[in-house]
């Protein structure tokens, strides 16, 4: 029985889904991230929240550009709603204004988040490093 | 086996222009109060992100730092356990507070606190 036909197949799957788990990461909105080493991924909270920043200090969730208000609104539902610590994930753009950082973090605080994670671009030949 | 190195050479083609790497800083975070802060907390080291002189730099007690590896180095030789503050003026940019921050974990800090300046500027 000739099974390259079915290697093929197999190996196309195999294809497909390594490539929509990366595709998945499409969704990310394209930012230039400061290029540090960071922690890690690390592994987020009960619910992850994830607020992006472009170098012109708009703030951008779920691909939409919101005001400061808005972000916080939908943070505070969030971690109203979530039982455990809610995760906030900024992804910041390295020309990103720090008055808009500060303004973000600063709402966050009186919202009552603790802690909170900065993304960054990890350097090397497959990240960052421009 | 031809079609199948072609295949993973365009996969990871598309997975490295699709999905750079990245990676977390996670800091603790604290609004900073001009009225905040009991006499019982003990007094934090401030690591200060700032436009100074024109640029932005960093000053850690009297010592202004213009590199990160600089401000890492300055860092080593300071006590752990207390922790350290960013605090970080609204004049720069983005990546001089995660400089700063990935600064203070190079140098082994485990308590890292974002503040961000009230007032903001720098000097």
């Amino acid at each position: 029985m000739n099974i390259t036909a079915l290697v093929d197949v197999v190996f196309l799957l195999i294809v497909f889904f390594l490539t929509t788990s990366s595709l998945a990461e499409v969704t990310r909105v394209r930012l230039d991230l400061p290029v540090q080493a960071g922690e890690g991924a690390g592994r987020g909270g009960a619910a992850t929240v994830v607020v992006n920043i472009a170098s012109d200090g708009v703030y951008i969730v779920d691909r939409r550009a919101r005001s400061l208000e808005g972000v916080l609104a939908m943070v505070r539902a969030e971690s109203a709603t979530t039982e455990g610590p809610l995760d906030v994930v900024v992804r910041a753009d390295r020309g990103a204004p720090g008055s808009a950082l500060n303004a973000l973090a600063t709402g966050l605080a009186d919202a009552g988040i603790e802690r909170w994670r900065l993304a960054t671009e990890v350097p090397g030949p497959l990240g960052g490093g421009r | 086996m031809i079609d199948i190195i072609f295949l993973l050479l365009i996969y990871f083609f598309l997975s490295t222009t699709l999905a750079p790497p990245e990676s977390r800083l996670s800091p603790a975070l604290r609004a900073e109060r001009r009225d905040a802060g009991s006499s019982a907390d003990l007094q934090p080291q401030v690591v200060e992100v700032a436009r100074i002189g024109g640029s932005p730099g960093f000053r850690l007690g009297g010592r202004v730092l213009r590199g990160q590896e600089a401000l890492t180095e300055a860092l080593r030789d300071l006590p752990k356990e207390i922790g350290v503050f960013v605090r970080v003026s609204d004049g720069v940019t983005a990546r001089w507070p995660a400089a700063a921050l990935q600064a203070c974990r190079d140098a082994g800090f485990g308590k890292v606190t974002y503040v961000p300046a009230s007032g903001g500027g720098g000097v």
